[in-house]
């Protein structure tokens, strides 16, 4: 079945000042899949998440989203238009429990204006408790429902990437953008993170996933971009693009149970 | 005609001395700290008064009370860096600017309790004489004033550029922590940048207070003045801060003639505005970078 | 709602329902209209509350809006002999609009700048106050001011007016409660934590910002109409930035974000002036002391004092919200070295 592609991008060129951190790339994101992104230190990894997202233009290009050309939108009109992102470094709201966290995320999706909210009408009461409710479902499936009051700031590393996937699940986007989620988590912690991610695609949502950890992209991707010094230089299932010789020779001499080359 | 335009342009200059000097004032703090200062308009007329108490009431010769004045605006500094910013040192940037914003409000208020509400006239730094330039009278005072803000400027920029207390100040600003591991003492650049702001404040407040007046309720409007000056000038360096500083001088005088005396803040302000929301980076801005 | 606890909620009906019996409890004349001030400040506090506070926006000229709503009813009344009522509706609005214009001008401003810009604003009006006779009637103000009429009784006395003031007070008290605790206060929150993070979870951080400023201004311009048919006359001395100064050291030491701790800060400083007038007229103090506690510019040194030192040990205020100690871009918790060691611009 061919479906139309969630996200298609085309010749995408990014300069800063005299270095050039993405060089024409191009490629598509099929609805339900998980597509990886990897690179070596460098590459342009970051620099085409903050593309699609929003938080920086591109020097040249075309970027299409569910059929609609998304580069003149603003960040939060991208996240209303089904874009959401998780970073490097997670952004939380760190005096906000982890409910509330996730609660902010479904922004867009709340419905009372100013007057409705002054007034305390009964409708926006239940339209609060409906996203509670939604909240606290997702706090329970990422394995973080015991945490649901507790300060964002008090949580651990591990504990904060998925509250902060929690918080872009719950704008229910159609393309969920994920930074290096595993950087600084221990393997118990790597390994809960695949299987959610597993479960997020089982649950209808296509996933572009930037990651280091070789031998996660590898198990779990449906497909790998693999980029090197801002051009895309290798495009397919893991398996073929592992054995492609430029994306060997990009690593140094990566090999398949997950080390990575010099930059780690 | 050309008499008045004359007066009008000296006028506006030494004005804009003033606004420069605290302008200056806020560009170093850009350049080390990126904690701005709140209390600068009301350090300035501290500075005036203080200079007025120590030759009127202490009896003072002027050079001695000037010096005096530079030394208050130093331990000043001192004082806002070791012991009031101390217990927040750790917190945020807007936490420390309140601080030093509560600072700024009890200075304004407490210079009222001691020298009285209302604006003291005060004496000429040598002597009230007025040369004759070319048909057009100027105060002495405002020669005074003038040159004593180009070379505060120029001594500033030198500081900046050549000594290695600048280059250390530059660095801290640049990356604290590199600055640190090569040896610069962020107590010491703390106090040295906090003491210079303070001490050009108040000598600001000190070389223009024979013009117009010390003391009085402007604590504000001048603060908000020297900051436009940084706003129009741009805040990449010393040089271009002053400039702006000046600018601003001559639009207000400007405004004082062509539309009226008493609308004078309105008209600072709304140049500080306009600019705010025209071109925020200044006339002459500092490299950007994107 | 439901979360709070019932006997903090009774304990709070109790409080409500002896206040409102003030003005028969202490029939006091000085008393009651301190309290009709302080209800008028606490309904900008509110209000400011909501700017800066919650949405985290450092704004220092939010007099300018009460000005505004004060203006706008006085000139409207006396010298457009509009109906009093028709006035103090339009007066809100008047100050929302101004809270726009200078909301439109300012907010993509860094904070900093944002607070000098909104001070600017302050002393161009404070300025234009004092000097445009032909508007506002220089420094003696508009008046003499009419008074508000209510189903036949005129609003005139200490008394009735103190009854007024604080039924505007507990509605609006129940509305910003209302609204904080919403979706948009929540909008509010999040732009005051990470901006960068709200703006890609799809909120318009321009369009809040500026909702915060229109919603805190109305307020404001109510409070400006409360005070307008209050006073004698309008003129400039209550609008300068000496009271968005004291609006500001109210809202921190009260508590940034709650409501209840911007009544409190409100009361507190209200308060304060008049106590040290009072200990200032009691026999045992001598002379010179007497004239410094009277003095206004000495309660403005108080403030000084007391807003550093709730700064530095009492940050969440009196009654506070959970703010975070230690700002540091991106990192949240606990620093994690590997997290740290990770980010790049891969």
């Amino acid at each position: 079945m061919a479906d139309a592609p969630v996200l298609e991008v085309q010749d995408l060129t990014r300069d800063f000042g005299g270095l050039r951190a993405l060089d024409h790339v191009s490629f598509s994101v099929q609805p339900g899949e998980i597509r990886a992104i990897i690179g070596p230190n460098g590459a342009g990894k970051t620099t085409l998440i903050r593309t699609i997202n929003g938080l920086l233009s591109p020097t040249s290009g075309h970027m299409v989203f569910a059929g609609k050309d998304i580069l003149s939108l603003a960040p939060s009109a991208r996240c209303r238009a089904g874009i959401a992102s998780t970073y490097q470094v997670p952004q939380l709201f760190p005096a906000m429990t982890a409910e509330e966290n996730v609660i902010v995320g479904a922004h867009r999706h709340f419905r009372s204006g100013i007057l409705s909210a002054c007034l305390g009408l009964p409708w926006v009461g239940r339209e609060e408790k409906r996203h509670q409710d939604k909240a606290r479902a997702v706090l329970d499936f990422l394995g973080l429902g015991d945490k649901a009051g507790d300060l964002a700031s008090n949580l651990t590393a591990g504990q904060q990437r998925l509250l902060e996937m929690g918080r872009a699940m719950a704008s229910e986007p159609r393309l969920l953008l994920l930074d290096e989620p595993a950087a600084g988590l221990n393997s118990a912690e790597r390994e809960w993170l695949a299987q959610t991610i597993l479960r997020i695609r089982d649950r209808g949502m296509t996933i572009g996933l930037i990651e280091h950890d070789m031998g996660m992209v590898m198990r779990i991707s449906d497909s790998v971009l693999v980029l090197d010094f801002g051009q895309a230089i290798a495009d397919g299932p893991p398996a073929q693009v592992q054995q492609d010789q430029r994306v060997i020779d990009a690593y140094l001499g990566v090999e398949a149970n997950g080390a990575s080359g010099p930059g780690r | 005609m050309a008499q008045d335009l004359a007066l009008l342009l000296i006028g506006g200059i030494t004005k804009g001395c003033m606004y420069a000097l605290i302008a200056v004032g806020y560009q170093l703090v850009f350049v080390s700290t990126r904690v701005f200062n709140f209390s600068l308009g009301g350090v300035a007329i501290l500075g005036g008064l203080i200079l007025l108490s120590l030759r009127d009431d202490v009896g003072l010769p002027f050079p001695v009370a000037l010096g005096l004045v530079l030394v208050a605006g130093l331990a000043l500094g001192w004082f806002y860096f070791q012991v009031l910013l101390r217990p927040v040192r750790h917190r945020d940037g807007a936490t420390q600017m309140l601080v030093i914003f509560g600072m700024g409000l009890i200075i304004e208020n407490a210079y009222a309790l001691v020298w009285g509400q209302q604006p003291l006239p005060a004496q000429p730094f040598l002597s009230k004489k007025l040369l004759m330039v070319m048909g057009t009278p100027i105060k002495v005072q405002a020669l005074w004033v003038i040159g004593l803000t180009a070379l505060t400027v120029v001594l500033l920029k030198l500081l900046l550029d050549r000594t290695w207390t600048g280059r250390a100040l530059r660095a801290n600003a640049m990356n604290e922590t590199a600055a640190r591991l090569m040896g610069v003492s962020l107590t010491s650049v703390g106090i040295t940048v906090y003491g210079i702001t303070l001490g050009l404040a108040m000598l600001a407040g000190a070389a223009i207070s024979p013009i117009t007046y010390a003391g009085g309720y402007i604590a504000v409007p001048l603060l908000l003045k020297g900051f436009a000056g940084l706003i129009v000038g741009g805040a990449g360096s010393p040089f271009a801060a002053a400039l702006g500083g000046l600018i601003l001088g001559l639009v207000e005088a400007g405004g004082t003639k062509f539309i009226s005396p008493s609308y004078v803040d309105a008209i600072g302000m709304g140049f500080l505005l306009l600019f705010l929301l025209v071109r925020p980076q200044g006339l002459f801005a500092a490299r950007v970078e994107r | 709602m439901k979360r709070l606890l019932r006997p903090r909620n009774l304990g709070l009906l109790v409080v409500a329902h002896l206040w409102f019996l003030l003005p028969i409890l202490y029939p006091s004349g000085y008393v009651v209209s301190t309290a009709v001030l302080l209800g008028i400040y606490a309904i900008i506090a509110l209000g400011y509350n909501i700017v800066m506070g919650n949405t985290g926006i450092y704004s220092f000229g939010h007099a300018a809006f009460f000005g505004v709503g004060g203006y706008t009813v006085a000139i409207l009344t006396v010298n457009h002999g509009l109906n009093p009522w028709l006035a103090f509706a339009a007066a809100p609005f008047l100050a929302a609009l101004a809270g726009l214009v200078v909301g439109l001008t300012s907010i993509r401003l860094s904070h900093f700048h944002l607070a000098m810009a909104t001070i600017a604003f302050n002393v161009i009006l404070t300025n234009l106050n004092f000097n445009w006779s032909g508007l506002f009637g220089s420094e003696s103000g508009i008046g003499p001011m009419g008074k508000l009429s209510l189903g036949g009784i005129r609003l005139d006395t200490d008394l009735r007016y103190f009854y007024l003031t604080w039924v505007f007070v507990a509605v609006v008290l129940w509305l910003t409660h209302n609204f904080v605790r919403s979706h948009l206060g929540r909008a509010m929150a999040a732009v005051r934590e990470d901006e960068v993070a709200a703006s890609t979870s799809g909120i318009n951080v321009v369009g809040v910002k500026l909702m915060s400023f229109v919603v805190s201004a109305f307020l404001a311009g109510v409070a400006g109409a409360l005070l307008g048919f209050y006073m004698p006359y309008v003129g400039p001395r209550p609008f300068t930035v000496s009271l968005s100064i004291m609006l500001f050291v109210m809202v921190c030491i009260g508590g940034r974000g709650s409501a209840w701790g911007s009544l409190l800060g409100a009361a507190l400083l209200t308060v304060l002036p008049e106590f040290l007038r009072t200990v200032a007229g009691l026999s045992a103090i001598p002379h010179e002391m007497r004239i410094v506690l009277s003095n206004p510019s000495y309660h403005l040194v108080m403030y000084g004092i007391i807003l550093i030192v709730f700064l530095v040990y009492l940050p969440q205020g009196l009654v506070g919200i959970r703010l975070r100690r230690r700002r540091r871009p991106g990192l949240v918790g606990q620093p994690v070295v590997a997290v740290e060691a990770v980010e790049n611009r891969g």
